[in-house]
């Protein structure tokens, strides 16, 4: 997938850009207004992720001007405001979908996929991974053929944690991502239940256990 | 006492004492000034029945008695006042009298006139009643006029005031204050526009630092977690490395959090939430119950819940989430391994109970910002602050006690 990441924190861009280049996206950055500007003009791009804080101009303006050329174009935007009114003037304007800083690059690209998958992949979105085939719009999962049944924790965290294969995942981005932005908790243990239960599941439909436990930093799935 | 009463009490205090002294004053010089008159008549009734002795008669008026004395006879004139006995009437009355003696064809008179003083001392009653009337009457015109003319004087002045006490930073109107001619009704009235714009725009900027500082914080913060977690990528990390990264991760989770938390409190002071009508709580109570139940499970806590099928209410969908989800985890937070919670809603209240150990600092504090009672913990003391708020905004009360090892904190919404 052809990204533009627009943002203006220079360190934050670089890891964003490195972290989508990793889960196997093409990636361009631009940190100003003008930068991005051109190379909306010059390019065409699927998936745009969208500072709306820039130097030079109001990234909101951008998303209107984009809108107007390339109203195929998926839009995440992010924003210091956590602000319900910016958001909603964000998604009636065309944005996609909206998250707040800070957040875990991990669920940036569970974003980034559901964005997508809403935007290009009408009908079909049955997506394989090693034995395992996910259907998110069904939200079903099949090991080798056979379906499993999960509850809709279990398929959301199998989601979330194949999304983000081969990546180390906090416990507070999955507990965030399931629970929401403002599930606040000092202690994620029980979260080890519910992993618990998916691996279980899935082990016994006849899957590998990819599922690794970091240090109690997180979990990840292995492919 | 109003400003009024007390200029009229000392105006009263003052002309009726000055009243007092004049009436005493006019009194006794209306006495004197009466008397000198009387003894002016009596002399020259003197004269007359000198003249009429002289022309041989006796003068026919029963005031004037003529008596014979002794040729020794020696007395000076004399003015003095004398009780007579009046038969007709009943009773005694003052008279003034004249003695003083003549001489006649060597024969010595004794003169003795009188005055009846009567009808002067009916003139100094009806003198004095009249100016005593005139002065009430003057007294109570002046305090109508008074009260007539501060009404009207003072209405700019009632209006600011009024406008004054309606005046909050948190909801800055703009603020019409009533002119006057009066001067210094004129500079309040100008003392005070300053004063409130200047008040306004101090706390306006200072919500505008706080939110611009939020927001700026929440940059260098992402950075930071998404620093930390490409550092928590690396395969070859170490036990010891990743407990360090998870501590530093935990600490700009907190930085987040706060600024968060800090923003929140400010957007609802300064009302950028709108009211929708038909919220329902019931539901949303369910739903926070639900996603909070893993987490209840991991302090193996016994959960009891009373919520009737619906209950609507008018209410900001994302302030009344955030309220019942700080409530929740104030529950869980604040309780012990294998304690319990009790969520009780009716149309009244919302009642959330829980085990848990003394908070250590009194009731009233807990609701100050930043003022937590369990110091170890790792919250920073404003999630009762948030609700505080939140009720405030809905106007709807929050009281808090503690007794026996049971916090018991309630909403009331109708007030």
């Amino acid at each position: 997938m052809k990204i533009l990441i627009i943002e203006d924190e220079i360190s934050l861009l670089e890891e964003v850009a490195i972290f989508l280049r990793n889960a196997g996206h093409l990636c361009e950055c631009a940190s100003t207004y003008y930068e991005a500007e051109d190379k909306l003009a010059l390019f065409d791009y699927e998936m745009i992720v969208l500072d709306i804080t820039l130097p030079g101009g109001d990234g909101l303006d951008l998303l209107k001007t984009l809108k107007q050329k390339h109203s195929e174009t998926g839009i995440i935007i992010i924003s210091a405001k956590n602000s319900l009114d910016d958001k909603l003037l964000g998604l009636n304007i065309g944005a996609d979908d909206y998250i707040t800083k800070p957040f875990h690059l991990s669920e940036l690209n569970a974003r980034v996929n559901a964005v997508f998958r809403r935007k290009f992949h009408k009908g079909d979105s049955k997506v394989s991974i090693a034995e395992f085939v996910i259907n998110a719009d069904a939200k079903s999962v099949s090991v080798l053929g056979n379906p499993v049944i999960l509850t809709p924790r279990e398929y959301e965290l199998l989601e979330y944690m194949t999304i983000n294969k081969n990546r180390m995942l906090s416990k507070q981005s999955i507990a965030e991502h399931l629970w929401g932005d403002d599930f606040d908790s000092d202690n994620y243990d029980f979260l080890y239940v519910h992993i618990n239960n998916l691996r279980k599941k899935l082990v016994d439909a006849g899957a590998q256990d990819r599922i690794k436990s970091i240090y109690g930093l997180g979990y990840r799935f292995t492919v | 006492m109003k400003l009024l009463n007390q200029t009229n009490r000392i105006y009263l205090y003052s002309t009726g004492a000055t009243m007092l002294v004049m009436l005493i004053s006019i009194f006794f010089i209306l006495k004197t000034v009466i008397k000198e008159e009387l003894d002016e008549q009596l002399t020259q009734k003197a004269t007359v029945a000198v003249e009429i002795l002289e022309s041989g008669t006796l003068p026919n008026d029963p005031f004037t008695i003529i008596e014979t004395v002794g040729p020794h006879y020696q007395s000076p004139d004399i003015f003095t006042d004398t009780l007579i006995y009046n038969s007709s009437e009943g009773e005694t009355e003052l008279f003034r009298k004249l003695v003083t003696t003549t001489t006649i064809d060597q024969n010595k008179y004794r003169i003795t006139l009188l005055s009846s003083e009567l009808e002067w001392q009916d003139l100094i009653m009806v003198l004095t009643i009249i100016f005593i009337v005139a002065v009430l009457l003057s007294i109570l015109g002046s305090f109508r006029l008074n009260k007539y003319l501060s009404s009207k004087i003072w209405e700019p002045f009632f209006y600011n005031l009024n406008l004054l006490k309606k005046f909050s930073v948190k909801q800055p109107a703009d603020l019409e204050f009533s002119t006057s001619r009066i001067d210094e009704f004129q500079q309040l009235k100008e003392t005070i526009e300053k004063l409130t714009a200047r008040v306004s725009k101090d706390y306006r900027l200072l919500k505008e630092f706080t939110e611009n500082a939020s927001h700026e914080f929440q940059t260098p913060v992402s950075i930071i977690i998404t620093k930390l977690d490409s550092l928590m990528q690396q395969e070859q990390l170490s036990k010891h490395d990743a407990e360090k990264l998870n501590s530093i991760r935990h600490a700009a989770n907190r930085i987040s959090r706060l600024t968060k938390d800090t923003l929140l409190l400010t957007k609802i002071e300064s009302r950028q939430f709108s009211v929708e009508s038909n919220i329902n709580l019931a539901a949303v109570l369910s739903q926070q119950v639900g996603l909070h139940h893993e987490i209840f499970q991991t302090k193996h806590l016994n959960i009891q819940i009373s919520i009737p099928e619906s209950f609507s209410i008018n209410a900001n969908p994302t302030l009344l989430e955030k309220m019942l989800s700080n409530l929740l985890s104030n529950a869980f937070k604040h309780n012990v391994d294998h304690g319990w919670i009790k969520i009780n809603l009716n149309s009244k209240k919302l009642i959330v109970e829980n085990s848990g150990p003394d908070p250590g600092i009194p009731v009233n504090e807990l609701f100050d910002r930043y003022k937590k009672g369990f110091q170890s913990s790792s919250s920073f003391g404003l999630g009762l602050a948030i609700i505080q708020e939140i009720a405030v905004f809905h106007r709807w009360l929050v009281d808090y006690s503690y007794d026996n090892s049971r916090h018991l904190i309630t909403v009331h919404f109708n007030i």
